[in-house]
């Protein structure tokens, strides 16, 4: 008998179209909450990231089909990357901002040449942790059904694992260039 | 007219409140760290905004707290060195320059980034990234940045310059700097007007010579560097003598008549380490010299400086030093040309 692999596809599908979803959508509002204090919505976005979505939505909704499963997992990874981003942004340099506010940028254009540049990786790390974590939550709501078998589960485990490297990766390469950026 | 009249209350204990007129050379801002200097700068340059008042750059309304003008960065007309590094660390210099001057059309952007390359002698580095160029050529890369643009003013905050670097920069700009320092030297060497600022309060302004020379009040006295400075009371006001004496806690001082004073007013006496002139306890006795005890000698670079219980604080050149021998029971002479009295 060979084993059901439908799983696999289904968790990796929605894992990445959340994870690319996420990094699109959340950098923008992540600057420029940045430089605002909005703790309302601060709190929000802890709350949301705290929320394994896809694992309720799994129980709760009539038909757990991949859409489904898509929009409850951005209902945690949006603003998850979006608070990751957010404290990226927070940590870049004044200095960088106020010397382009000279020039007359634009908060669009200090996004784009210097907030994404400089401290973006934040927020591809974060996708690749949603990526990681979605792929999980699948699995384990599919364990909840029923529908999960032992080699498909090896498989997205191993997968998300491969996400979490990525991710511990590109903490570590963002850790080399904040030391870069001191200078000599 | 080019003037700046602004508060702004930053937290319970500190409010800036300046109101001071610039001049067309180098006006030098001096204070201690958290005087407020780059916060002013700030709210020239367009960055901070001010709570009321009024900034005024060639007559032009750069803010107006009453009829609500404030105008953005780039339409004031400033140029600005931030006091730390603040090139953008993943453009070369060129492209650093280039960002400056992208309101610019591309040829007209072009030459005026390689004329910047030029004049501040950039060429070895303008195509490396700040944190592989030295330090001299960031600082040159951040002033020509803040000049692209043409400003009308330059502001620049305490970014390390000296005087060659004014040197250069006077010959491709020719209009007012307002400069933040610490560096008293470098302010009588550049600047044609000195404001010292104190605790976000100017508490006095003038050309450089004279504000070290007289300062006007004690805050004054300890920015212009003095390092003695004592609280008195007259005890003495004799006209005819054209003397009053004066008693500083454990010693009495002899100057000139105060006039508009009454026995028993405090004021305040300065007076640089430099002109205190300490002598061998043994040389015959004069008018304002004080036996003195001597608790440190520490060695600088070109002078030695000695500490006495007072405190007092005297500065010798090596050979004068050299000249006083092993005799360090000494005593301090006061030279009345020396002694500044601030009501």
């Amino acid at each position: 008998m060979t084993a059901d692999w439908s799983p696999l596809w289904l968790s990796l599908r929605v894992a990445l179209l959340v994870s690319v979803l996420a990094l699109l959508v959340a950098p923008w509002p992540a600057w420029l909450l940045a430089r605002r204090n909005w703790p309302v919505i601060t709190l929000l976005a802890r709350f949301l990231a705290s929320v394994p979505a896809v694992i309720v939505a799994s129980l709760a909704a009539p038909a757990f089909t991949w859409p489904v499963a898509v929009a409850a997992g951005l209902v945690r990874a949006v603003p998850y990357t979006l608070a990751a981003s957010r404290n990226a942004f927070q940590s870049l340099n004044p200095g960088y901002v106020k010397a382009a506010r000279m020039t007359g940028a634009s908060d669009l254009t200090i996004f784009w040449t210097l907030a994404l540049p400089l401290d973006g990786r934040a927020a591809l790390r974060a996708a690749a942790e949603v990526f990681a974590e979605t792929m999980l939550e699948v699995a384990v709501a599919l364990w909840i059904v029923g529908r999960l078998s032992v080699p498909p589960a090896g498989a997205i485990l191993l997968t998300a694992l491969a996400g979490q490297a990525l991710a511990l990766w590109l903490r570590r390469e963002a850790g080399a260039i904040a030391e870069g950026q001191g200078g000599r | 007219m080019t003037g700046i009249r602004v508060k702004k209350r930053v937290s319970a204990e500190f409010a800036l409140e300046a109101d001071f007129s610039l001049g067309p050379g180098i006006t030098a801002l001096i204070g201690p760290p958290g005087a407020g200097k780059t916060l002013l700068l700030e709210m020239v340059a367009g960055l901070a905004t001010p709570d009321e008042g009024r900034i005024l750059l060639d007559d032009a309304i750069l803010f107006d707290g009453q009829a609500r003008v404030n105008l953005p960065p780039v339409h004031r007309g400033c140029g600005y060195v931030s006091q730390a590094d603040s090139l953008f660390p993943h453009r070369t210099l060129w492209q650093n320059l280039e960002f400056a001057a992208r309101r610019f059309p591309r040829l007209e952007r072009h030459r005026r980034v390689a004329e910047a390359i030029e004049h501040f002698t950039l060429g070895g580095s303008a195509a490396l990234r700040p944190a592989d160029s030295g330090a001299a050529e960031r600082l040159r890369c951040s002033i020509a940045r803040a000049l692209i643009g043409e400003p009308v003013l330059l502001l620049a905050d305490d970014a390390g310059f000296d005087g060659a670097l004014f040197g250069l920069i006077r010959t491709h700009f020719q209009g007012p700097i307002l400069m933040a320092a610490r560096d008293l030297d470098l302010a009588c060497t550049a600047a044609s007007e000195m404001a010292l600022l104190d605790h976000g309060r100017v508490v006095q302004r003038g050309a450089p010579r004279t504000v070290l020379d007289q300062p006007a009040t004690a805050e004054a006295a300890r920015l212009a560097g003095y390092e003695n400075l004592w609280q008195g009371t007259i005890s003495t006001l004799d006209r005819a003598a054209n003397l009053s004496r004066l008693e500083c806690g454990g010693f009495a001082l002899s100057v000139p008549y105060l006039p508009g004073h009454l026995r028993g007013d405090r004021v305040w006496v300065a007076i640089r380490a430099a002109a205190v002139r300490p002598r061998r306890a043994d040389s015959p006795p004069a008018p304002n010299v004080i036996p003195a005890e001597l608790l440190r000698i520490a060695a600088r670079a070109q002078s030695v400086r000695l500490e006495f219980a007072g405190p007092i604080v005297a500065e010798l050149s090596l050979s004068q030093f050299a000249a006083l021998g092993d005799n360090k029971s000494l005593s301090l002479e006061f030279p009345g040309e020396s002694l500044r009295l601030i009501p």
